[in-house]
């Protein structure tokens, strides 16, 4: 008797239905093969069409059975000693974007550094709980206020560590001699801020034509220090949207091609300033399609250079292969507060950034220790129970389930509650719009659009990768 | 309008878990499980169409589901010893 592993469905169209089962194994289909699978009554070429593609099993423990729980095994990714921290060097910084998500503290306040001891203590607890590898990224307020602090601790992982990646984010608006000569090493990478043309930056952040210019010029110098090593965020606000093409020449500029679209992030400052910020809002949605869509049409003039949306790359990956777990953002389990952590300025522990952004604006404690006294293992296993998307009851029935994640603490931060109705929330819709996206490119016959998506997934030429079963019988 | 859905009786709690679902992806309407029936009222004219077809398909959805609940408990079960 043939079982089908169980499948989710969604209506792309009057026709086209997109199914998908909880190890990710993904096809379209049509009204009719949903009425003859749930009505019991799978014709001959339906049976044939899923036991060949290891989508259903003709016996208990057959091949199909075992195939289908290894892939679904490989979705389950168990949690992971420290391989990625966020360390917080300073609170203070040098500028005051009206979207700070992390209420930076004034320039020349006092007790917003690490101290000597909490340094040593982050170097411990870093030997203490890390593995074979390390990414570190600093961040702040401005971490290269304080260049000694992140000298030492660059120092001190590459003895303990076999490897490792440091990524500085700065705000650029100093490129200083040590932070020169720190870029010189493959392993650092530097992470900044262009939020497009320069009248967008100004308006955004600097507020001052001037040090607009003077950022330009240190991003300029910092690309040709490290090629390959700089990757800038744009910070968009929904209420005043650059024009696409406008965005990518702004990044073209300096050579960049891989752009992560965020919208202004609904934390900290930009709770009173952005309020829009709140929800995934379909002018958002229309930008970041004109966006994807103004790259593949860049991407068909140029065989070399590639425009890419970091996260539509990433939902793509999720939706046709397994192990693409390593963003935060977009992974079920989401094992908060094990692979991952944050050590603020002043030796908290958070499990993500977004939580030591809710404990600054005194929403929520999310905190799951102190380097000094280690982790609360009760306050991290409380986080745990909404980090399995498989048990949410909304995206048990969702069909990109095995592809999205889950990140309760947005859902916090924007509903005050950890447990809304999941569709409800504006990660849901998020996520729902981009993988909606990802898998309409996919089905495309478009030449340009699969072209495109052939080089995002680093493959060498177009590919139908979602499969298309129609009983003709 | 009202947007008029029959169900067979051993469809009654699917449609209830149909209904609880609708009731939140379209919070303006009335959503109730008669028991032949899963009815919809104060449809605006305009979402007619699309309120039908959501509640089809989320009528298929839940009774699906908990048809097939019992395997992905077996199958999970299998997978972790």
């Amino acid at each position: 008797m043939t079982e089908v592993f169980p499948l989710r469905f969604r209506r792309k169209s009057a026709d086209d239905i997109l199914f998908a089962n909880e190890a990710g194994q993904t096809f379209l289909s049509d009204q009719g093969f949903l009425e003859r699978l749930t009505s019991h009554a799978l014709s001959k070429s339906d049976r044939d069409f899923l036991v060949s593609r290891g989508l259903a099993s003709e016996s208990a423990n057959d091949l199909n059975e075992t195939a289908f729980l290894g892939r679904l095994a490989r979705r389950q990714r168990p949690p992971r000693k420290l391989s990625y921290v966020i360390l917080v060097p300073t609170l203070r910084c040098d500028l005051s974007c009206s979207y700070c998500q992390v209420s930076r503290a004034a320039l020349n306040a006092k007790g917003f550094d690490w101290t000597p001891d909490r340094l040593a203590q982050v170097l411990a607890f870093l030997d203490r709980e890390g593995g074979e590898t390390i990414q570190v990224e600093f961040q702040g307020g401005e971490p290269t206020l304080r260049m000694d602090l992140i000298l030492d601790v660059v120092s001190y992982c590459r003895t303990r560590f076999k490897e490792c990646r440091f990524v500085i984010c700065s705000n650029l608006s100093k490129l200083e001699p040590e932070l020169i000569e720190l870029l010189k090493s493959e392993d650092v990478h530097l992470s900044t801020s262009l939020d497009g043309p320069p009248a967008v930056h100004t308006r955004q952040r600097t507020l001052q034509p001037d040090l607009t210019d003077r950022f330009y010029a240190n991003l300029e110098q910092a690309t040709a220090l490290a090629p390959g090593r700089v990757a800038a965020l744009p910070t968009l606000d929904t209420e005043q949207l650059p024009d696409p093409s406008d965005l990518l020449d702004a990044f073209a500029a300096f050579g960049m091609r891989s752009i992560y679209l965020r919208q202004v992030v609904y934390h900290g400052f930009a709770r009173k300033r952005h309020p829009g910020s709140r929800d995934y809002i379909l002018e958002w949605q229309h930008f970041y399609n004109n966006v994807v869509e103004e790259m593949i049409r860049r991407n068909a003039q140029s065989d070399t250079a590639t425009f890419d949306e970091f996260y539509l790359t990433l939902a793509l990956r999720r939706l046709l292969k397994t192990g693409e777990d390593g963003h935060l953002d977009l992974r079920s389990p989401n094992w908060l507060g094990h692979d991952h952590m944050v050590i603020d300025y002043d030796g908290m522990l958070y499990p993500t950034d977004e939580a030591r952004m809710l404990a600054r604006t005194g929403q929520i404690d999310l905190s799951i220790g102190h380097v000094a006294g280690g982790i609360d293992t009760h306050a991290r296993r409380a986080l745990q129970d909404r980090a399995f998307n498989a048990l949410d009851p909304w995206c048990s029935q969702c069909v990109y389930q095995a592809a999205c994640g889950s990140d309760p603490i947005d859902d916090i931060a924007r509903t005050g509650r950890a447990d809304p109705p999941r569709i409800e929330t504006a990660f849901c819709r998020r996520h729902m719009h981009i993988f909606d996206l990802a898998t309409e490119l996919l089905c495309s016959d478009r030449p340009e659009v699969q072209a495109s998506v052939a080089k995002w997934l680093g493959m060498p030429g177009s590919v139908k990768l979602i499969e298309t079963h129609h009983d003709r019988s | 309008m009202r947007i008029d859905l029959p169900i067979q009786p051993k469809q009654f709690q699917a449609a209830q878990d149909a209904a609880d679902r609708l009731s939140v992806i379209f919070p303006e309407l009335s959503i109730v499980v008669e028991p032949a029936r899963l009815l919809l009222s104060n449809v605006p004219d305009s979402m007619v169409d699309e309120a039908r077809q959501v509640a089809k398909d989320q009528l298929i959805r839940s009774r699906y589901a908990s048809e097939t609940a019992d395997l992905r408990v077996a199958l999970y079960r299998r997978l972790l010893g």
